[in-house]
């Protein structure tokens, strides 16, 4: 989580230029806020999954009191978590050897029930990138070794978290 | 001067008494405004800067210029009456105008030029009663109002179906139907739009709560209409 947070820390934001268009047959000038003439497209340095994910969950929005675009890294940081907590749903979904995964407790479990809270949310980081090795982005990709390993430790996870 | 007499039209030159023309503050609106307003970058940001998408619409144009006019700060337009005004003015904008918040610089030209500098009876026609129309749209028959709402519907005439109907929803709608129809056609030759807009007003105050001094003022107007003649004041009860 920390470290999405500092991926987000390092975005700039677009240049407050517009190019003004006239809608509406001669009766309104709009500036389209959301083309900047310049815009700005954070773009991963490194090659981890990670900063890919924060710089997809890149949002800004113009700021009428300031008159210039603004961003909120917290929310960004926020944004590629939650995109984090939905993968694991979307692994079992496509992973599980069942005819209906969403019936499954686990799926429900990782779809509803899961926790919340700054040191979890670390693990989950963890965990996401170890799905990302070999699931791939969409989590579609089987593998013969870790698929099975994967899911054992989501069971765990489970289990877990249940008891407390 | 007698109760029901036209001070107004009798103060009109014999041209406008012979061509009747439809009298309306908004003309005098129209002639505060400037024929041509440039804007620049704090104009624009100023004009179109309390709206969250920084669109800048002839509209707000107006607003903004008519709020700063000696006199017309605390003037108030209903949407009917900002939108014949709106269609006097048009926006040129030169190509490629940048708006750049950074520097604060507007590159390019915005003019916003009226192209029409008296509004004709065509245009006001279509506003005239209006806003005490919308008003009725507003109104909520209660129990002890339904007579009064007879009464009205009585004077207002054609409304036979409102007349025998119980309920309150039907009567309002008939009557605002009856009051849409009075107007598009002008059947009372109304020809002041201050005038006109009372007359839904009157109504709402009469049926609503029963205020008398309105239902009297509703029924001097409908007296005057009897002399077929156009209608530009009348001395109103308070």
């Amino acid at each position: 989580m920390k470290l999405l947070e500092q991926y987000a820390e390092s975005f700039e934001t677009s240049d407050p230029v517009f190019r003004l268009t006239l809608d509406g047959g001669g009766w309104r000038i709009s500036p389209n806020l959301g083309h900047p003439v310049s815009r700005y497209r954070p773009q991963p340095k490194t090659d981890d999954v990670l900063e890919e994910l924060v710089c997809d969950s890149f949002t800004e929005s113009f700021s009428l009191r300031e008159q210039k675009f603004v961003i909120d890294h917290h929310q960004i940081a926020n944004s590629a978590m939650l995109e984090i907590r939905r993968s694991f749903a979307t692994f079992l979904e496509r992973q599980l050897d069942m005819s209906s995964p969403r019936q499954s407790k686990l799926y429900r479990w990782f779809y509803r029930e899961l926790p919340e809270g700054y040191d979890f949310n670390n693990d989950l980081v963890v965990l996401y990138k170890y799905l990302y090795s070999f699931a791939g982005k969409d989590m579609r990709q089987l593998h013969d070794k870790h698929t099975p390993n994967a899911i054992a430790i989501l069971k765990a996870v489970m289990e877990k978290y249940e008891q407390k | 001067m007698g109760v029901f007499d036209d001070k107004k039209f009798e103060e009109l030159d014999w041209i406008s008494q012979a061509t009747e023309p439809i009298d309306s503050p908004l003309n005098e609106i129209l002639g505060v405004i400037p024929d041509e307003i440039n804007i620049d970058y704090d104009l624009f940001m100023n004009m179109a800067g309390d709206n969250y998408s920084l669109d800048l619409s002839v509209d707000r144009v107006i607003l903004y210029t008519l709020r700063r006019a000696p006199g017309h700060s605390e003037t108030r337009l209903t949407w009917q009456e900002r939108d014949v005004i709106s269609r006097c003015f048009t926006i040129e904008m030169s190509e490629d105008t940048i708006l750049d918040c950074k520097a604060k610089t507007l590159t390019g030209e915005i003019k916003v030029i009226k192209i029409t500098k008296n509004l004709d009876d065509r245009d006001l026609e279509a506003i005239l009663g209006r806003e005490g129309i919308d008003q009725l749209n507003n109104m909520y028959i209660p129990n002890d109002g339904t007579s009064r709402a007879n009464d009205i519907l009585e004077l207002l005439g054609g409304c036979d179906d409102a007349l025998k109907t119980r309920s309150p929803q039907r009567k309002r709608s008939i009557m605002i139907q009856r009051m849409k129809k009075l107007f598009k056609e002008n059947e009372w030759k109304i020809k002041d739009t201050v005038l006109a807009n009372k007359v839904g007003v009157w109504i709402y105050d009469y049926v609503m709560y029963g205020n008398l001094a309105a239902y009297s003022n509703f029924c001097r107007l409908k007296v005057m209409t009897h002399k077929g003649q156009p209608i530009y004041s009348m001395e109103e009860a308070k």
